[in-house]
């Protein structure tokens, strides 16, 4: 189950109509795709710190309501005054620690297989991404990246973070 | 009520065009330290930038009214906004 505080995945979609990036977490389909020529690239799966989410467990003292916030100062939008929950009145119960990405399966590994002749510089699009990437967040939450877009270098398929800046427009 | 997002171009729920959102200077969120505040400054056009995260929907449109050119910060997961293909 994701956090309360988790927005889930978001996704860019493949809105240029880029070469996709195949996902396998099987050994079979990874040889396979070995045999058939094409190139394969294993990921190590790291925690991310941009999708660390702690918050508080609070009991308030007089009614014993438990409740769960980001912290003791809660911004609201509509330019409403913050919600404060005060150690007079609210009792600190845990101090939760969880993270945005939740996986099926504890399997640390995931690998990418490119398309045929892949030429160095190419675009390519990754529809399901190994790697933990924040894609975006909204006050306290925190949603992660679904898919992404990378460049291969001829070694490496290089995510470009930007492509999530169309999560939050300036101008 | 919810505003609509098509193309970079925000429109009220009535279908009205109420903004083109488009930065001639191309800056990008990860470029500003203070993004997060209601107002941050952008050197590029020395231009303050109004973050919508803090305004309703009204807000926004009565800020729009005023000064069509407000320089405009917009989370898109702000339940405010909507934004449709």
């Amino acid at each position: 189950m994701e956090s309360s505080f988790s927005g889930g995945p978001r996704s860019l979609g493949n809105k240029r109509q880029l070469r996709i990036v195949e996902t396998t977490y099987d050994v079979d389909r990874l040889n396979a795709a070995r045999q058939n020529g094409l190139q394969i690239l294993i990921i190590t799966m790291s925690k991310n710190p941009a999708l660390m989410l702690r918050s508080l467990l609070l009991k308030n003292k007089d009614t014993r309501e438990i409740i769960q916030v980001s912290g003791r100062m809660v911004n609201r939008q509509y330019g409403l005054p913050p919600l404060v929950y005060s150690e007079k009145e609210w009792e600190l119960v845990y101090q939760v620690n969880d993270y945005a990405r939740v996986r099926k399966n504890e399997q640390n590994w995931g690998a990418y297989i490119l398309p045929e002749r892949v030429g160095i510089g190419e675009r390519l699009y990754i529809a399901d991404l190994i790697e933990d990437v924040m894609a975006t967040a909204f006050w306290e939450s925190v949603w992660y990246a679904a898919d992404g877009i990378a460049e291969w270098n001829g070694t490496d398929l290089i995510i470009d973070l930007h492509e999530y800046d169309r999560f939050q427009m300036i101008g | 009520m919810v505003l609509k997002i098509k193309n970079n171009k925000i429109y009220s729920t009535d279908g009205r065009l109420i903004k083109v959102i488009s930065c001639p200077k191309k800056v990008r969120a990860g470029d500003f330290k203070d993004v997060s505040k209601p107002v941050f400054h952008c050197n590029q056009c020395s231009q303050d930038v109004v973050n919508t995260d803090f305004l309703s929907e009204e807000n926004i449109i009565d800020l729009l009214k005023d000064n069509l050119d407000s320089c405009l910060s917009i989370n898109l997961m702000n339940p405010i906004f909507e934004e449709v293909d």
